[in-house]
């Protein structure tokens, strides 16, 4: 395996709960906090920590709202996110096959 | 980076798609309620042109409109709302289904009420719109079933066009039984397999 290819990998997207929570939002208009957090199997203040480092990137759009008195917040990808998020499964798909050829 | 790590993203990768593939998928639910209301209401109008009560049919056509548009937009909603995501193919089938309506209630009630056309001829065209939307959400949700449900729509408009009296309310239930709650039922049924049968 080729050092460079590793470095090539994006860490934002690398992370497990980062990647999980793009690999949810890839497919799917929109999704709320709780569908992310029962997906993922991370803790609140785990997740909202790599929404934020996502939301920061450009990654993805998060949405608070109120439905009655209670918070509702809603994560969407935007096409920066998924253009990073296509760029790292090519990547990944690099290697295995760099893995496949050694 | 080894080759189990690389396998280990791979597999974070499948179980997302896979959780948020079975979470969002469609139930079916919208299909079989406005089915059943739409049966309900053909004999329920039957009825009332058996009994001479023809001056209320359009009352109760629109009123059943109304209570298809919000049965059909709680049960999307409360879907959404339990799943806790949106699909992209619910959304477009949403959209598609505003779109189909929006006409077929102007060629129900507008134009007849314009004196375009008589009564008679307005369910003939709407059902051509009701067939537009349900192959389009077929080919969206990729469900054969539901494409083909699309058939029973625009045959039964011919059918409808050909037919009068209680020949036609026979056509009307069998175009709604074929083109909304069969669909509605397929839909259900691959709906509880992808969720392994829990499903109440």
């Amino acid at each position: 395996m080729c050092p460079e290819r590793i470095l090539d990998l994006d860490p934002l997207v690398h992370a497990p709960v980062r990647l999980a929570v793009l690999s949810i939002l890839a497919g799917v208009k929109d999704a709320d906090f709780v569908f992310l957090r029962e997906s993922v199997g991370a803790t609140d203040g785990n997740l909202s920590t790599h929404l934020a480092k996502l939301e920061q990137a450009g990654y993805i759009r998060i949405k608070k709202a109120f439905a009655g008195k209670k918070p509702h917040t809603t994560c969407g990808i935007t096409a920066k996110g998924r253009k990073a998020f296509i760029a790292y499964l090519e990547q990944l798909e690099r290697i295995v096959e760099g893995q496949g050829s050694n | 980076m080894t080759e189990n790590q690389v396998q280990e993203q791979l597999a974070i990768i499948r179980a997302m798609v896979e959780r948020s593939r079975r979470e969002t998928a469609e139930s079916g639910a919208f299909f079989k309620w406005i089915g059943i209301i739409g049966i309900i209401a053909v004999l329920v109008i039957s009825g009332l042109e058996a009994g001479g009560l023809s001056h209320v049919v359009v009352a109760v056509v629109l009123a059943v409109f109304l209570a298809s548009g919000v049965v059909g937009y709680l049960t999307v909603a409360r879907r959404q709302r339990s799943a806790g995501a949106r699909s992209y193919p619910a959304t477009i089938c949403g959209s598609v289904w505003i779109a189909c309506s929006v006409p077929a209630i102007i060629v129900l009630f507008l134009f007849p009420l314009l004196g375009a056309y008589g009564w008679n001829l307005g369910v003939v065209i709407a059902a051509l719109f009701m067939g537009v939307g349900a192959f389009v959400s077929g080919v969206v949700l990729e469900v054969r079933a539901v494409i083909w449900s699309s058939l029973a729509w625009w045959s039964g408009a011919v059918a409808m066009a050909l037919v009068q009296g209680p020949l036609r309310t026979v056509v009307m239930v069998v175009v709604l039984l074929l083109g909304m709650v069969f669909p509605g039922m397929v839909l259900n049924r691959l709906y509880r397999e992808r969720r392994g049968g829990d499903v109440s």
